[in-house]
């Protein structure tokens, strides 16, 4: 197939198609121009209909037939040039000339466009034209694949999608990737049903389209080896699930070594500042048992009595802050109830026999994916607990470089965990992974169904975003390149993504996850 | 079809170009449209009265016919139109021409184009110096013969064996009769049906020898437009030599929309050779009529592509960029000038 140049205009190059072109190249494809040692990469922006001939819709009023070459089509194409492969170095760009001709460009050709990535997950490229998505394909109908770089995951991303639209597969995907490829280890929240907790299983599928894409990858469904399911003691994980009850394990926290800060995640409906006072209050508390080494009195419930005492004492409590200042703090009468309340709710996640206090070790082991599945009941108010702890603990022993291990964190729904108005001393330790995940190789996925549920504190310091359907103005908010048509029309997989170092990729399609996807009529593939 | 899809370049086209380079001739940057014009050149050169080959009266027209016949794998339907630059420069004048053959094919209209350029002076001492530059003393004239030796050249050579051809422009005598007729012998022996289409004509063969018409009308047009009703034609008439009636045209009106009707021209060998299929040809050419539908530019749909490709091959032709790029030096004037 072969496209002629017209000519430049607007900053675009102008093609129409030879006889040989049957139907629209779909936007987002990309063209190759060869000229002499010199060549052009393109990517097609507009692709419309053009006919010659101009034909008169007076015959078919009459109920004639039309000439049949008065129906012939030529695809007018305007395509920005996103890569010359030259070897000028007078400091001047090539022109592309009239007449030129291109044809779709070849793998080799759009991995020398793209950077010539050598890891990193691999995508296909994909078009949507007229509400039809399509997989890239060269002159030989061979898929056309890139590789996400991998720095992307240490510079924070954001994966939003309505419910179904591939979102999870895709974070999935990449966990899977993280742990195999590159070593690491991966910490994921499940809040909602199963989603994360059956990455030991193989996916299964009959879908040819699926299994015709692992082929091009070269891979075939397979669970991760190294997977733990923690989920707290008060909860119990039903049969009825299908999650393999031997990779499950009961977690509790321990109110003796739990940070302070991370108490903040307990906490609704207040100001940070009212919010920052619970830490302080709690760490005199702890710092007390501890001075007093008194493990029966060293329990949350105990805690909490000695919280509920202050009644009788106009909320008057001694404080002790992060850089060990003793102060006291009397608290407002609607503060104290507000975080009364949810200290009761909390009791149950503390100090449970017969489960395990977890660490940042049991988390930072290469090749190892633990999941902290927090879908029952206060499961949210668990797992923002759990998580600030964690975090603290794996930004401390990474700043400490007590370990070198690669971490990526999955946080569904971040804003169910991070409730607050999005200040960065609210925020915590995830600004700071944030600001420094790279130098440390911690990365952090946000998932969610709405990006304008991401704390606006966070979505400054994010730098890739990958947007499967959802709505198309918070997707051009976060600069995603995506007119409203398209996006209502992205089917399943299909994503409008702004990638970190990799401008060129506008549109792409990320294959089914080999771990823990379930389709319906799918052969079991264990 | 092998020998169509292409631009042809008559064999002087580069060496004419070159010599008026070499020989620094100016032409004017933006030439003018030529509009090549023979009515005075009728054919046969000198004919009589017209006859009436049927009854006369109104024949209507079956645009379902001619849709039938048009998608008829057996039908090849090709056409023909020219289109003329005219560059009137102080040492004589160059005319580059067009000439467009397209051929319907199943799924597209396959073209080819012919460019032709000569360069006509009275100037002995231009013409001294190149053979390539014609003399002439009448070089409208000249390049009208240049025109139709050309065209029929380029007809008789690339139409397809066995095709309807539909040629813009009427049967023409006068200086190039002989060249018309070598042409329709030629198109015969191909199995080709010539057709002839005008559009603009104040002739009046039919309203100055059928005497119920005479001075009532001022052209034939006039009285096929009043006459005729919108997919009707008039029967045909014989127009033929006085001395040799069996060299004559045959034609009729054709009145596809409610505006100018156009004649369409039969030589009579043709017109005898093809009877039984001619009331078949005029539906298709009422169908093509209708398929072409813009009332601004009515005429056979393949006519009106070749038109297109004449003037599009046309437009992309710089002759004053050839010139500069041919390998000479320009002038100093040149430059000047603005080539």
């Amino acid at each position: 197939m072969t496209w002629i140049v017209l000519g430049e205009d607007g900053g675009k190059i102008k093609f129409v198609s030879k006889n040989d072109v049957t139907g629209l190249l779909p936007k987002g494809s990309y063209l190759t121009i060869e000229e002499k040692q010199t060549k052009f990469i393109l990517r097609v922006d507009n692709s419309s209909q053009h006919e010659p001939y101009s034909p008169s819709p007076m015959i078919i009023d009459m109920d004639l037939s039309p000439l049949n070459p008065d129906q012939k089509c030529q695809n007018i194409i305007t395509a920005y040039r996103i890569k010359d492969l030259t070897n000028r170095s007078d400091g001047l760009i090539e022109y592309i000339r009239p007449q030129l001709l291109a044809r779709r460009s070849n793998q080799e050709e759009i991995d020398l466009a793209f950077g010539d990535i050598k890891e990193g997950p691999q995508v296909f490229l994909a078009t949507v034209h007229s509400g039809q998505n399509q997989l890239l394909t060269d002159e030989k109908n061979s898929l056309i694949t890139t590789r996400l770089p991998t720095d992307m995951f240490y510079h924070q991303m954001l994966i939003c999608g309505k419910t179904g639209s591939g979102k999870t597969v895709a974070t999935k995907y990449l966990a899977q990737y993280f742990i195999e490829e590159l070593g690491g280890a991966v910490l994921a929240i499940n809040v909602k049903d199963v989603d994360f907790l059956k990455m030991d299983k193989s996916s299964n599928t009959n879908n040819p389209q699926v299994i015709k894409e692992w082929d091009k990858l070269g891979q075939k469904a397979h669970g991760i080896d190294n997977f733990i399911v923690y989920y707290p003691a008060n909860t119990i994980i039903g049969p009825t699930k299908g999650v393999n009850p031997d990779i499950c394990q009961k977690i509790t926290l321990n109110v003796q070594e739990i940070d302070p800060e991370s108490l903040t995640g307990l906490l609704h409906g207040i100001t940070d500042a009212a919010a920052q006072n619970l830490p302080n209050i709690f760490r005199w508390w702890q710092e007390d048992r501890r001075k007093k080494r008194s493990k029966e009195d060293f329990t949350f419930s105990n805690f909490v009595n000695y919280f509920q005492e202050a009644q009788d004492n106009k909320y008057y409590f001694p404080t002790l802050n992060i850089r060990s200042d003793e102060s006291a703090v009397t608290l407002h009468a609607g503060t104290y109830n507000n975080i009364l309340r949810n200290l009761n709710v909390a009791v149950d996640f503390f100090d449970n026999e017969n489960a395990k206090s977890l660490s940042e070790r049991d988390i930072l082991q290469p090749g190892k994916m633990s999941v902290i599945d927090v879908a029952g009941k206060n499961g949210i108010q668990f797992g923002s607990i759990v998580l600030r702890h964690l975090l603290n603990r794996i930004v401390s022993t990474k700043s400490e470089q007590k370990s070198e291990i690669p971490i990526l964190i999955i946080i569904d729904e971040v804003h169910q965990f991070y409730n607050t108005s999005a200040s960065n001393e609210a925020l915590g330790d995830l600004d700071t992974i944030c600001r420094t995940g790279r130098s440390q190789k911690i990365g952090v996925i946000f998932s969610s169904q709405n990006p304008t549920d991401i704390p606006s504190g966070l979505s400054s310091v994010i730098n890739t975003k990958i947007f499967f359907k959802s709505d198309a103005s918070a997707a051009k908010s976060h600069g995603i390149v995506i007119s409203s048509d398209e996006m209502e029309s992205l089917r399943k997989g299909f994503a409008g993504a702004s990638i970190h170092e990799l401008p060129q990729l506008r549109i792409l399609k990320f294959p089914m996850a080999f771990a823990g996807v379930y389709e319906e009529g799918g052969k079991q593939n264990e | 079809m092998d020998n169509l899809n292409k631009l042809l370049f008559h064999p002087s086209f580069n060496d004419t170009i070159s010599e008026i380079n070499r020989l620094n001739i100016q032409l004017p940057p933006k030439p003018s449209n030529q509009e090549m014009d023979f009515q005075f050149y009728t054919y046969p050169p000198d004919g009589r009265l017209v006859t009436n080959v049927e009854e006369i009266k109104r024949y209507v027209l079956d645009p379902r016919k001619g849709d039938k016949i048009a998608h008829e794998n057996t039908t090849i339907c090709c056409a023909y139109d020219e289109s003329i630059n005219k560059f009137s420069g102080l040492e004589g004048t160059a005319f580059l021409m067009s000439h467009s053959l397209v051929v319907m094919k199943e799924l597209d209209f396959i073209p080819l184009n012919l460019l032709t350029f000569y360069f006509y002076t009275r100037s002995k001492d231009i013409t001294n110096k190149s053979k390539f530059i014609k003399y002439s003393k009448d070089p409208e004239m000249d390049s009208k013969k240049d025109y139709v030796n050309d065209k029929i050249e380029f007809l008789t050579e690339y139409s397809p064996s066995g095709s309807i051809l539909f040629i813009d422009g009427p049967l023409i005598g006068g200086d190039v009769y002989t060249f018309m007729i070598r042409a329709i012998n030629k198109f015969l022996s191909k199995d080709i049906i010539p057709i002839f289409f005008v559009k603009n004509s104040s002739s009046n063969l039919v309203t100055d020898n059928i005497p119920e018409l005479s001075g009532k009308f001022n052209s034939d047009m006039h009285w096929a437009y009043t006459y005729l009703k919108k997919g009707q034609r008039t029967n045909f008439f014989k127009y033929a030599d006085r001395n040799n009636p069996d060299n004559a045209k045959i034609f009729c009106y054709i009145k596809a929309f409610e505006l100018s009707p156009q004649r369409v021209e039969f030589h009579i060998d043709t017109f005898q050779k093809y009877r039984e299929k001619i009331d078949e040809i005029m539906d298709l050419i009422y169908y093509l009529i209708l398929a072409q539908g813009d009332l601004k530019n009515p005429q056979v749909r393949p006519i009106a592509i070749a038109e297109k490709y004449a003037r599009d091959t046309l437009r992309l032709t710089d002759i004053n960029k050839i010139a500069k790029y041919s390998g000479l030096v320009p002038t100093m004037n040149q430059e000047r000038f603005g080539w």
